[in-house]
């Protein structure tokens, strides 16, 4: 894993540089710090014929330029970089940090005790980032895309999707959130076997169905929500449900299929 | 007999008009009528012609009730009477043409004519008294209404009687240049009316950003006040605090710095700060709305950080909706933090994502260990009291009509976040 530092301070630079290192050569030998930088042209300059995998940047860079903006530049050439910012700020810029850049972590250069650790813990998660990237890993979550945050839902907490009013538009429900992002059902459908289309504009999570009434032509999912279900798919859920055992579905209605 | 039904006709439009437009009538009135429609356009309908007639029955009606009401109103009222007239015409002409088993005569065919004529200048007038009363005194729409009753009115007679003359290529042509002259003049008169209603919302939206201008200005003087008071007690400050290194006694100045300058200076310091933070979001309504809801936060108690990192100038939606969705958002976050015990906080943000689309994020702690996402947008749902959850479903209303804005909502340990991605 290659690492850069920006640090503008010479002696915090030289503080940051040795900590890292020496604790990277001890328990981590490939990792590699290519560019110990203290200026924001410095690290672009060097992007242009090199990359790099893990950035630790100051905010506030001397000369005009923002670890901000370097940041950003980063993140648009680069999506999975990780990025962990030192900063002298006490609120600072949290949501940015998290949602605009999508970094890794950020230090407080005040907590003056605690700040070697936290850098050195700041490596070691991004070296753990670094190692699942190579590994293809089964994926099990649903990611949406907020700004450059990619955020992860597991398949077996959503309840269900529904086009929106708007064209193109899905919306998510799910236990700790509502998301909205752009695309089609029909991508959507397949991609777990408990999803179920239940009509033209509703997926389901088969697993969170309470109840079906075929009479007023409703799924019932755990949260209380009624999501419409098309005849045709009346028809199909009974042989789709069977697949699996352990879901059990009260039915509704008299008519049997 | 022709004359009998003349005079019907005459009356028919003499009550019509002065029911719809509400004049008095007198003897006088009613003579003054007699002389001034009824005489002349018999005289030209029986002698001359049945088209002319009708010009002079219209003109001759447009002078005597402007006379007496001189109001647009009465004429848009004549055309409206004329257009009714027309149309009852031609529906009694269907109803008779109907099969039946009996043959109705003439007396009874304006019989027909007649009830449905009254029924329908009853329904005219209820159902536009108030559409009339709702334009007040402005001439605007009153003029657009009688130029769009006029030119209807005028194709409708023309349409009648003048193509009894032509001959049947003529009328080919003359159909095409009376209906497309008509089409023409209703897109003119559509596009007079958007530009209207798009001047309205102008002026909606120029109002609310006063109002929040007027807000935000109200919101610099309380902090320009405690910067004053401030730089008044400088004096003071100094000498007291000269008075401790004199004395070589630090321990004093310790103290009195940390109790009486910083702990109370804190807040004003902060205040500014927060506007310094908001310097970069540039549009006045949200700026205004952003710093009061951030000085009424910290009235009670909590800390707001506000993050604008990027320049925001513009943003691609109605400001007057935008404002809306965040007032809701915020009004939402204080009353949760409300529930708070330590550690109140509001975050906000606004900044452009690297791939361009702005983003705006609330962020508040929130008490409630299992809240129920998807019931709190429905409507008339909250927490506690009535009228948290109704916000949310307006909210929803709002944004049902941007195809170019996402709302994600979440809840993860303890902290409730909304993020407005606008594309």
């Amino acid at each position: 894993m290659k690492v850069v530092i920006c640090e503008d301070n010479p002696y915090q630079q030289e503080m940051i540089y040795t900590r890292l290192r020496n604790y990277a050569m001890i328990n981590h030998p490939g990792v590699e710090f290519v560019l110990v930088a203290s200026g924001a042209d410095e690290v672009l300059k060097f992007m242009e014929t090199n990359n790099a995998d893990c950035f630790f940047l100051d905010i506030e860079l001397g000369g005009g330029s923002n670890g901000l903006q370097l940041a950003a530049e980063i993140r648009k050439k680069d999506l999975l970089a990780n990025i962990i910012f030192v900063t002298d700020y006490s609120e600072g810029l949290k949501l940015t940090f998290k949602y605009k850049i999508a970094a890794l972590d950020y230090i407080l250069k005040q907590t003056d005790d605690d700040f070697p650790d936290k850098l050195i813990g700041a490596l070691e998660s991004s070296i753990q980032r670094y190692k699942q990237i190579g590994v293809t890993q089964t994926v099990n979550f649903f990611q949406v895309k907020i700004g450059e945050l990619i955020k992860n839902i597991p398949y077996e907490n959503i309840y269900y999707f529904e086009t929106s009013a708007n064209i193109h538009k899905i919306i998510l429900y799910e236990k700790n959130g509502i998301y909205e992002f752009y695309g089609k059902l029909k991508d959507i459908e397949h991609i777990q076997p408990t999803f179920f289309r239940c009509h033209k504009s509703f997926v389901i999570n088969l697993q969170y169905v309470v109840q079906i009434d075929k009479k007023k032509k409703y799924v019932e999912l755990v949260n209380g929500t009624k999501c419409p279900i098309s005849i045709r798919a009346l028809r199909n859920v009974q042989s789709k449900i069977n697949n699996f055992n352990e879901i059990n579905i009260n039915f509704l209605g008299t008519n049997s299929f | 007999m022709k004359f009998l039904l003349l005079i019907i006709d005459f009356i028919l439009i003499f009550w019509a008009v002065i029911y719809t437009a509400q004049i008095k009538i007198n003897t006088k009135r009613i003579l003054a009528y007699v002389l001034i429609i009824p005489c002349p356009t018999t005289l030209i309908y029986l002698w001359v012609g049945q088209w002319q007639g009708i010009t002079i029955l219209i003109v001759s009606s447009c002078i005597y009730f402007w006379g007496l009401s001189k109001s647009f109103l009465t004429l848009i009222h004549i055309c409206f009477v004329i257009i009714i007239g027309v149309l009852t015409d031609n529906i009694t002409q269907y109803v008779i043409a109907s099969p039946h088993d009996f043959i109705l005569g003439a007396i009874e065919q304006y019989c027909i004519f007649a009830i449905l004529f009254t029924i329908n200048i009853i329904i005219y007038q209820l159902a536009t008294r108030k559409i009339y009363k709702l334009f007040g005194k402005t001439k605007g729409p009153y003029l657009l209404i009688l130029f769009v009753a006029f030119i209807t009115m005028s194709t409708f007679y023309i349409n009648i009687y003048l193509t009894d003359y032509l001959s049947e290529e003529n009328l080919l042509t003359f159909n095409i240049i009376t209906q497309v002259t008509y089409f023409a003049i209703m897109i003119f008169v559509l596009y007079l009316t958007s530009k209207n209603i798009k001047k309205e919302n102008n002026f909606q939206k120029v109002k609310f950003e006063n109002a929040q201008f007027t807000d935000y200005m109200h919101s610099l003087e309380l902090i320009n006040n405690d910067m004053q008071k401030f730089r008044h007690d400088h004096g003071n400050i100094l000498c007291t605090m000269q008075g401790y290194i004199d004395t070589d006694d630090f321990e004093g100045l310790k103290k009195y710095f940390k109790k009486h300058i910083y702990s109370v200076e804190e807040g004003t310091l902060k205040k500014n700060k927060q506007l310094a933070n908001l310097s970069k979001l540039q549009i006045t309504g949200i700026k205004g709305l952003i710093l009061t809801k951030t000085l009424q936060a910290e009235k009670g108690g909590i800390s707001v950080n506000i993050e604008v990192p990027d320049v925001i100038d513009e943003i691609n939606m109605n400001i007057i909706d935008i404002a809306r969705i965040l007032g809701i958002f915020l009004d939402n976050a204080i009353e949760a933090n409300n529930q708070v015990e330590f550690q109140k906080e509001i975050d906000i943000a606004f900044f452009k994502s690297v791939s361009n689309p702005l983003i705006i994020i609330i962020e508040n702690p929130l008490v409630e260990e299992s809240i129920d996402i998807e019931q709190i947008f429905a409507e008339g749902f909250s927490t506690k009291g009535i009228n948290r959850g109704k916000g949310l479903s307006n909210v929803k209303n709002i944004l049902t009509s941007y195809p170019n804005v996402t709302l994600n909502t979440n809840v993860t340990s303890g902290l409730f976040t909304q993020i407005i991605v606008i594309e």
